[in-house]
């Protein structure tokens, strides 16, 4: 499992080398995630900084067993941002993980 | 000597016919009993000059005293012997043996022998009351009587009628048979025709004919003594032989429902109980168990006593008993803080011949003792050669522990079967008060010998010693070392000597240079000097329990310095097993081993261990599932946690293990479900909505002391590595942190750990 590129070129596929023990499994979290977008924007529209934050630890904690480290480092920054109520940090964070769900490449080793 | 009215009648004319009737009528001359032998008698041999006389009565009595007849104790076959001895020397036609009553009132014959006839009869019985002057004289005279005439004499013309005359015997030497000062019979020697005047010499050789007699009856006696203790002591054996045989087989019915009803309760634990409901259940298993292992030893002892216990011959190694033995009594050892560790002296031969799982269970009997009977300190098994045995072979298991001790006076009562040493003991430290007896037949029949010594407040050390062949056959008798750390400078931080003192031997015989530091601090100053020195060790074992300064704080100390570089760590954990093993993984060491050291699993982790930090990747899941599979049984787990993507992993992680993993979706389901069913180890999410889990954990650590249950493992799931929030967790009761992402082979390695402290 190796982490993406630090400054990933818009539009190139990011690859994401996961445990092939886990092919399964990966089409759901990646199909959850992008349902985990549509929440927090309803919960930003709603201000509701609870459930963008109980989904960023999610994240957080979720994503790098998966071997997407990225989506943990999202995570954690979106829980901290929830944290602060921070709308702009929570915006941007959304954006990286829709950007990062749009260009993942899995490969399953 | 008369005979039975009736049969006197029936015999004479035979009898008359019969004897020689030249000497019926010879008249005896009247010589003085005391002078020389008389010539009156023709055909006596006492016209023999009386030195050939006295010759060949003192040949006839040797040969008579060790012939087979009198020694056998056979006592009619003596007397036999003897009637035909006496009868052909004194030239007689009648010689006969007679015994008292019970009651003195009457004499049974014994034996009778006719020397016309070479004959031999018995079953006769004369009364007291027909021949009173007989028995009196009987009872008066201390030598013979010697009857010249016997119908004249007054002690024995009481006869006459009924018995000399129609057997015509004229003559009479009647020998008291005499034992421990008594009279308890007569030998009687008849002449048949007229008079006989008996000399000195035939009255001396009738009393030492009857001293024969009395020697034949005391053999015969001793025989039939010998022959009733003989009897009594197969009745004995036969009667303790069927209680033990009884004993076994009651113990074996009572075991098979026994078993039935453990198992019920075992199957009834599995299911849905209220809290009070699993409570009484828990007594009636631990009551079960406690019979069933009370049953198990009476049958063992049983089988011991019996004899029926037969011991195996079989090639074993020593190692691997010690390590089986270890391994069962770890857990106990780390749940009181004690330490176990077992030395093997590096002389010991450990390809055996004998029976190991005899082995095992007196070395589990007597370090189960040491454990139960010590709360602090330590237990430590040394083996060794038998210093007072010169045969290789025969070794010396000595059990050396800290605890209560035992009273000089009791030392010895131990090995007895259901004695403890205090009448107290059984009921604050249970045990059936067995194990000692049966280990002393164990030992007793390795021919060995087993014994304590003991100080009270102080220790006891018990000792036994084993004969055991030695394998000669094995082809590589010093199997090559599983590694090879030639030339690899190693350090052993311990504080414990016989800790050091095994890892060093241990290491040693694998090559390895050894050097041993006795605390932290030392250590480190070590690891300083050698860096300094240019020769930086490879291989640091660290134990992580020591005072002052414990391996995790040495650990961390060595990861901030350039001495890290090139050093591979392996922390020694005992007590707070699943902490300190999830501490080694976040602090990146090579590996960890628990205490107490097994050879074989030293070997595999330092192997690991070298190998993963010199840059050869190990098979690390081949490991993992090597383990696993070799580990039997499964462990019920439970995961507490709101993340369906984290669930998903965990189960698909578990999915090819043997364990069971049920899934609660928040800190209170958890807890509802923990009281309702029964898990060996717990996984804690900490951040949950509803309730997150360290409230989760302290409610489930609560409900576990108002029930008075053991603590079950809870491995708290962490995305957080903050020292405080570690803090948190340990307070509300986890024993141990696994830092998210979790690895499939930490999670399996620590599940695996608590397997080990499952109750």
């Amino acid at each position: 499992m190796t982490p993406p590129e630090p400054t990933p070129i818009a539009n190139e596929p990011i690859t994401v080398h996961v445990d092939s023990d886990l092919e399964h499994l990966v089409p759901t979290f990646l199909a959850n995630r992008q349902k985990d977008l549509r929440t927090i924007r309803t919960a930003l529209a709603e201000k509701d900084f609870e459930t963008i934050g109980m989904l960023g630890h999610r994240m957080k904690g979720d994503g790098g067993g998966y071997g997407f480290h990225a989506i943990s480092e999202i995570g954690g920054s979106m829980e901290l941002a929830a944290g602060r109520r921070d709308q702009p940090a929570i915006e941007r964070s959304t954006s990286q993980l829709e950007d990062f769900l749009t260009r993942v490449a899995v490969v399953f080793r | 000597m008369p005979r039975h009215h009736r049969l006197a009648r029936q015999k004479p004319s035979r009898k008359l016919t019969a004897a020689p009737r030249e000497t019926a009528h010879n008249p005896a001359p009247p010589v003085p009993e005391s002078s020389s032998p008389t010539t009156g008698q023709a055909l006596h041999p006492v016209l023999s000059h009386p030195l050939t006389l006295l010759n060949q009565y003192q040949d006839a009595l040797r040969q008579l005293a060790q012939s087979d007849a009198l020694t056998s104790g056979d006592w009619p076959v003596a007397c036999q012997a003897i009637t035909e001895s006496c009868g052909t020397l004194l030239n007689v036609e009648r010689t006969s043996i007679w015994l008292f009553d019970k009651d003195r009132q009457a004499i049974c014959l014994v034996d009778l022998y006719e020397a016309g006839s070479r004959s031999h009869r018995s079953n006769m019985v004369l009364k007291a009351i027909d021949y009173p002057a007989y028995f009196q004289a009987l009872a008066v005279e201390e030598r013979a009587i010697s009857a010249y005439d016997a119908r004249q004499d007054p002690r024995t013309k009481e006869f006459t009628e009924t018995y000399l005359l129609p057997l015509n015997i004229g003559a009479m030497l009647d020998a008291p048979i005499i034992q421990k000062g008594r009279v308890v019979g007569i030998l009687c020697a008849e002449h048949v025709g007229g008079p006989r005047r008996w000399t000195v010499y035939e009255e001396h050789l009738a009393s030492s004919m009857a001293t024969m007699a009395t020697l034949a009856l005391e053999t015969a006696e001793r025989r039939k003594v010998e022959q009733a203790l003989r009897v009594a002591k197969d009745a004995a054996e036969v009667a303790s032989q069927a209680k033990s045989e009884f004993l076994a087989s009651m113990s074996h019915e009572i075991r098979t429902p026994m078993n039935a009803i453990i198992g019920m309760a075992d199957l009834l634990w599995e299911t849905q109980l209220t809290p009070e409901q699993r409570k009484y259940l828990r007594i009636f298993r631990r009551a079960g168990g406690n019979l069933l292992n009370l049953i198990n030893d009476i049958l063992d002892l049983s089988k011991v006593e019996s004899g029926h216990l037969e011991l195996e011959s079989i090639d074993f190694d020593l190692n691997e008993v010690l390590d089986r033995a270890i391994e069962i009594l770890a857990m106990r050892a780390s749940e009181k803080g004690v330490e176990l560790a077992c030395h093997l002296a590096p002389d010991v031969p450990c390809a055996l011949i004998g029976d190991p799982h005899r082995l095992t269970q007196i070395l589990i009997n007597l370090i189960g003792n040491a454990l139960k009977f010590t709360d602090t300190g330590s237990v430590i098994v040394s083996i060794t050669n038998d210093p007072d045995s010169p045969v290789p072979g025969t070794l010396r298991f000595a059990v050396r522990d800290t605890g209560i001790g035992i009273p000089a006076d009791k030392l010895t009562a131990i090995f007895e079967s259901f004695t403890q040493a205090h009448s107290s003991t059984a009921r604050r430290y249970g045990g059936t008060g067995l194990g000692l007896a049966i280990s002393r037949h164990l030992v007793e029949r390795m021919k060995g010998r087993i014994w304590g010594e003991s100080t009270v407040g102080v220790g006891s050390t018990f000792y036994c010693t084993m004969a055991f062949q030695v394998q000669t056959h094995s082809p590589a008798e010093k199997p090559a070392p599983a590694i090879n750390l030639s030339n690899v400078r190693t350090l052993v931080v311990d504080d414990h000597p016989t800790n050091r003192l095994i890892l060093h031997e241990t290491l040693a015989a694998w090559g390895s240079r050894v050097t041993e530091a006795e605390s932290g601090p030392a250590g480190l100053a070590e690891l300083r000097r050698a860096a300094e020195a240019g020769t930086p060790y490879e291989l640091l074992l660290l134990d992580c329990r020591m005072p002052g300064m414990n391996g995790f704080a040495v650990a961390e100390a060595v990861n901030g310095s350039p001495m890290r570089k090139g050093l591979t760590v392996i922390m020694l954990t005992s007590d707070h097993w699943a902490d300190d093993i999830a501490r080694t993984y976040d602090l990146g060491l090579g590996g960890y081993l628990v205490k107490p050291l097994r050879r074989s699993d030293l070997f595999q982790t330092i192997g690991i261990a070298l190998g993963r930090t010199k840059g050869t990747p190990p098979p690390q899941s081949d490991i993992a599932e090597a383990r696993r599979a070799t580990a039997a049984g499964s462990l019920r787990v439970l995961l507490v946690e709101d993340s369906p993507d984290n669930q998903l992993l965990i189960r698909s992680y578990l999915k090819h293990s043997p364990h069971r993993l049920e899934i609660a979706d928040n800190g209170a389901i958890g807890v509802e479900k923990f009281k309702q069913g029964h898990y060996d180890v717990l996984l804690m999410d900490m951040q949950m909505p509803v309730m997150d889990g360290l409230t989760a954990t302290k409610a489930i650590r609560r409900w576990e002391r108002d029930q008075d249950l053991p603590p079950t493992p809870i491995i708290a799931l962490t995305a957080l590595a903050l020292k405080e929030e570690a803090a948190k967790i340990f307070e509300a009761g986890c024993n141990t942190h696994i830092t998210k992402p979790v690895k499939k082979t930490t999670l399996l390695e620590i599940i695996q750990a608590c397997k080990g402290h499952r109750t």
